[in-house]
């Protein structure tokens, strides 16, 4: 109990600090959600030769935080696709749930402090087909417009 | 077996298996190269566990530290991570921080056998990474203890549910530390410390724009100074929580800690707020941070706090320039560390 008792004295000492700001936080918080509407159609994608066969929204986000797939062993490696910074941005927002600095943070504290791998990234489309051709297990992600560009690749689903 | 036993033991295995078998070493690093001046003040300690001082001279050794880690995958599930660090605190003398074998036994549950950081603040895993926070260093006087490794067995579960990352830390170890360099600085003799019977347990709940850390940790503690038997058996605990928010531009960073060791009537709160606003590539911060002891029985009063201010530029992806000035209000009468001290470091954190 003693040490239930010290939480609740530290967590009031932080509450003094700051309760009186919180709605305030919580304001920007929300009005800061950009509106999503009209985006391209984003897919998920993995070499032609993969044997992904799907890929569920749990384990896609566990990946691209440098963790282990829950229920796909031939999951290999998450790549991020960076041809285009706002598609980068997008697939924070609608499936890490995250902006780049929040990302950045809990990916680098994983690898420094788990040795877990770190995340690859490709700045244009054919090296990004080059890499799946050669990793087939891993997994990226690119628009609608883009895959018709792309030989090396078979798309799992349909992202947003 | 000590220390460098276990690191021994750990690259040679690295060593030998990526040789005979052609396995991949995975190579990960950073560095942080700060150099820096008192600029009131005849001293300032800038890291309490590796007795970085800085004087009125300009020096580089305090902050500056060049870190590597190597990782190995042995089979699907295991593999060795090792981590060497040089300090310019520590004469640049090579140590490991991290040196363990993990076993992934499932996507949400994780076991490291070796040599691991003491988890005990926010950002003791983390604590050499300078490029992990804003800071030319976590603030000193939150970051005070002696011991900051142990050797043992940890165990990670992580469960997660939709976008809320949760992490349970469970660990057990034990540390041997001979001639302590914070405790051997302060005594101005040969300290000899064992943390003993480490328990402890690190819970962490995390989306995008919060973060709430809890921590708790039991040990006994044995003590030698100048060979003379201080403290047997001592029973000591740490209590701490880390509470971070982030909305828009904005970083609120929060640490409160308790450590208790009754048999000598030692009692110390630390804690911490820092504030940040990202403007592009730059972001100016604000903190204090403060420890102090209840005073007791044998007049014990160690009491200091530091207000520091400072600029972060994320030069490239992997690069980040800073500037910090920090003023450092030492009250102890009984236990005084080096004074009142002003100052100013500047500084380069690379990852890669």
């Amino acid at each position: 109990m003693n040490h239930i008792n010290k939480y609740f004295n530290l967590l009031s000492q932080f509450k003094s600090c700051t309760a009186s700001r919180l709605p305030v936080f919580l304001l920007f918080y929300f009005l800061s959600f950009p509106c999503s509407s009209g985006e391209e159609p984003v897919f998920l994608i993995t070499g032609l030769k993969s044997e992904i066969t799907h890929v569920s929204q749990y384990d896609l986000r566990k990946v691209y935080l440098g963790g282990t797939a829950a229920d796909n062993p031939h999951i290999n490696k998450p790549v991020l696709n960076k041809k285009d910074t706002e598609l980068y941005r997008q697939f924070l927002k609608n499936i890490m749930h995250m902006t780049d600095n929040g990302y950045k943070r809990k990916v680098i504290k994983r690898i420094f402090r788990q040795g877990s791998d770190k995340i690859i990234e490709i700045h244009n489309l054919n090296e990004l087909d080059q890499h799946l051709k050669d990793n087939p297990n891993d997994l990226s992600y690119i628009t609608e417009s883009d895959i018709k560009h792309m030989l090396n690749i078979r798309t799992l689903k349909k992202l947003w | 077996m000590d220390t460098s036993h276990i690191t021994r033991i750990l690259i040679l295995c690295l060593g030998l298996y990526s040789n005979i078998l052609s396995a991949e070493v995975k190579i990960t690093g950073f560095a942080s190269f700060v150099a820096g001046k008192a600029i009131s003040g005849d001293e300032f300690l800038a890291d309490y566990p590796k007795t970085g001082i800085y004087d009125k001279d300009w020096s580089l050794s305090p902050d500056t530290s060049v870190g590597i880690q190597l990782t190995s995958d042995i089979s699907d599930t295991t593999s060795i991570t090792v981590q060497l660090t040089n300090n310019g605190a520590s004469d640049f003398e090579t140590r490991s921080e991290w040196a363990y074998i993990n076993y992934q036994h499932s996507s949400q549950l994780s076991i490291q056998l070796g040599r691991k950081r003491l988890p005990l603040y926010y950002y003791s895993d983390t604590f050499d990474l300078g490029y992990a926070y804003n800071w030319i260093r976590p603030p000193a006087d939150n970051y005070t203890w002696q011991i900051s490794h142990y050797n043992g067995i940890s165990f990670i579960y992580e469960p997660q549910l939709s976008s809320i990352d949760i992490l349970f830390n469970l660990y057990f170890g034990r540390e041997d530390s001979h001639n302590n360099e914070l405790l051997s600085l302060f005594s101005g003799v040969p300290v000899n410390e064992t943390w003993k019977n480490i328990a402890g347990l690190v819970s962490e709940l995390s989306g995008d724009w919060y973060e709430i850390r809890l921590a708790h940790m039991s040990s006994q503690l044995d003590r030698e100074i100048n060979n003379t038997q201080s403290d047997k058996d001592a029973k000591q605990s740490f209590d701490g929580i880390s509470i971070n928010l982030f909305y828009g531009n904005f970083t609120f960073l929060s640490e409160f800690n308790f450590y208790e060791r009754s048999l000598a009537d030692i009692e110390i709160t630390t804690h911490m707020q820092s504030l940040a606003y990202t403007y592009k590539k730059f972001t100016p911060h604000i903190t204090r941070s403060e420890f102090e002891q209840t005073i007791n029985s044998s007049n014990g009063d160690e009491h200091h706090f530091t207000n520091s201010i400072g600029i972060r530029w994320d030069y490239k992806p992997n690069i980040a320039f800073k500037i910090q000035y920090d003023k450092t209000t030492d009250k102890g009468i009984t236990i005084p560390v080096l004074g009142d001290a002003e100052l100013f470091t500047l500084g380069v954190d690379i990852v890669y």
